[in-house]
């Protein structure tokens, strides 16, 4: 049967006798071709030869050793997965239910979701940007309005006179105690002033009285000497 | 007795974060290796790695018992590396001619007790297997490697790389035949002599 065969069809029984995974019949049928075949025994000693060269190159030892640290923390996510791939198909599956449904009703009660079903009728809305109400105005609403506006403006009348009021008062206030010290200072110095004047006159009447006194005695002795007694 | 890759699994998706530190003891080496040979990069190799066990930490819990879980281990060890190449092309350029530096070591430090022409030996086979790996085809470099290093049945090569057995089968062999060329070609182009 294999004499029928190319060389190329022997390719994957030689692969297989080289690896040693060839069945018992098909090894005894291809040592038989190969004891023929020049062809063949020499492609055979050539792929032996690549293997044994091959064999040359061993395994090392990795220079590193991994090792794995189970963290004493687990993170949330990584605890949710795990917790998740012990349950049972059926458990995940109905645990994932209710978290689309839950996922469901919290977007539902965001976009204000209403459901209603009425006498054979079904109602569904979603009011997530609720339309604005306008309100027409009427003269009472106006009126109103109005009014408010005026007290507004008068309470912001009667405020701004009273700011203005207490900053006139404040005002006076400080000119009249500014005047007040200038009087205190200019009668401050009016006294020493005639306090000073004062101590002239007394100066100068002093030395009049000296002078006096002189002159007297000068006349008493000129009176003496001139032999003519005194008037 | 040691106990299965997907008791370990439960054990940790019930709470019982130790047993990944277990998972990551066991599969540590094998995905490092291959990665390692993807990659040609010890740094890279390490953090890719590092990468690839994060990834598998944060998806424990989609795993599908469908499959094995080494299978699906290897799955995203492949798809991490290929990103990591994709994110690496136009930024880091390896010449062939380079020789072997410390980046492209392949991760036995010199402090080997081989002796030493053994070990120079030792590193210019790893030197021109890496080379010659690197000239070929992603899809059949990754076939040679989970079969040789990784040693998976063919059934579990064609789970993780998503093809038909045969194609698994025909890409091996295609991989082998280039491979001898190429390392043929590398060694000055005697076809007949592979082995240094």
């Amino acid at each position: 049967m294999m004499k029928d065969k190319e060389h190329k069809d022997f390719q994957n029984e030689l692969i297989e006798f080289l690896y040693g995974e060839l069945s018992p019949e098909k090894e005894k049928e291809l040592k038989a071709h190969l004891e023929e075949c020049a062809s063949c025994r020499d492609t055979l000693s050539r792929l032996s030869s690549v293997r044994e060269l091959l064999g040359k190159w061993e395994d090392v030892e990795p220079p590193y050793r991994l090792i794995f640290l189970a963290s004493s923390k687990e993170s949330f996510f990584s605890s949710v997965r795990s917790f998740f791939s012990r349950l049972s198909p059926v458990v995940k599956g109905v645990s994932v239910s209710f978290i689309f449904l839950f996922a469901f009703l919290v977007v539902a009660s965001l976009v204000n979701l209403e459901v209603s079903y009425e006498k054979g009728k079904f109602h569904l809305s979603t009011a997530l940007f609720p339309k604005a109400k306008i309100k027409t105005l009427t003269p009472a609403d106006r009126e109103e309005i109005y009014q408010a506006i005026r007290a507004a403006q008068e309470e912001t009348l009667a405020t701004v006179n009273n700011l203005l009021l207490k900053q006139d008062q404040a005002q006076r206030e400080d000119l009249a105690q500014a005047f007040d010290e200038l009087l205190d200072q200019i009668d401050e110095r009016r006294r020493a002033d005639l306090a000073y004047f004062g101590e002239g006159l007394s100066y100068l009447d002093q030395r009049s009285l000296l002078n006096y006194q002189r002159t007297k005695e000068l006349m008493k002795y000129v009176l003496k000497t001139s032999g003519k007694p005194p008037r | 007795m040691e106990e299965r890759d997907e008791v370990l699994v439960d054990r940790f998706l019930s709470g019982d974060e130790a047993s990944f530190n277990q998972l990551l003891r066991r599969w540590e080496k094998p995905v490092y290796n291959l990665v390692l040979r993807l990659l040609g990069d010890v740094e890279e190799a390490k953090d890719v790695c590092q990468e690839v066990f994060l990834k598998v930490y944060q998806n424990l819990g989609r795993f599908k018992k469908r499959a094995k879980f080494s299978s699906w281990l290897y799955q995203i060890a492949i798809n991490q590396s290929r990103s990591h190449l994709r994110r690496r092309r136009g930024k880091r350029f390896i010449s062939l001619e380079t020789p072997e530096g410390k980046r492209l070591e392949d991760g036995k430090g010199t402090d080997s007790l081989l002796p030493l022409e053994e070990e120079v030996q030792r590193k210019e086979v790893v030197a021109l297997l890496r080379k010659a790996l690197a000239l070929l085809p992603e899809e059949q470099k990754l076939v040679v490697l989970l079969k040789e290093y990784q040693g998976l049945k063919f059934s579990e090569i064609a789970e993780i790389v998503g093809c038909p057995l045969s194609t698994v089968k025909s890409r091996l062999y295609l991989g082998l035949s280039n491979l001898a060329g190429i390392i043929a070609s590398l060694n000055g182009g005697d076809k007949k002599s592979l082995l240094l």
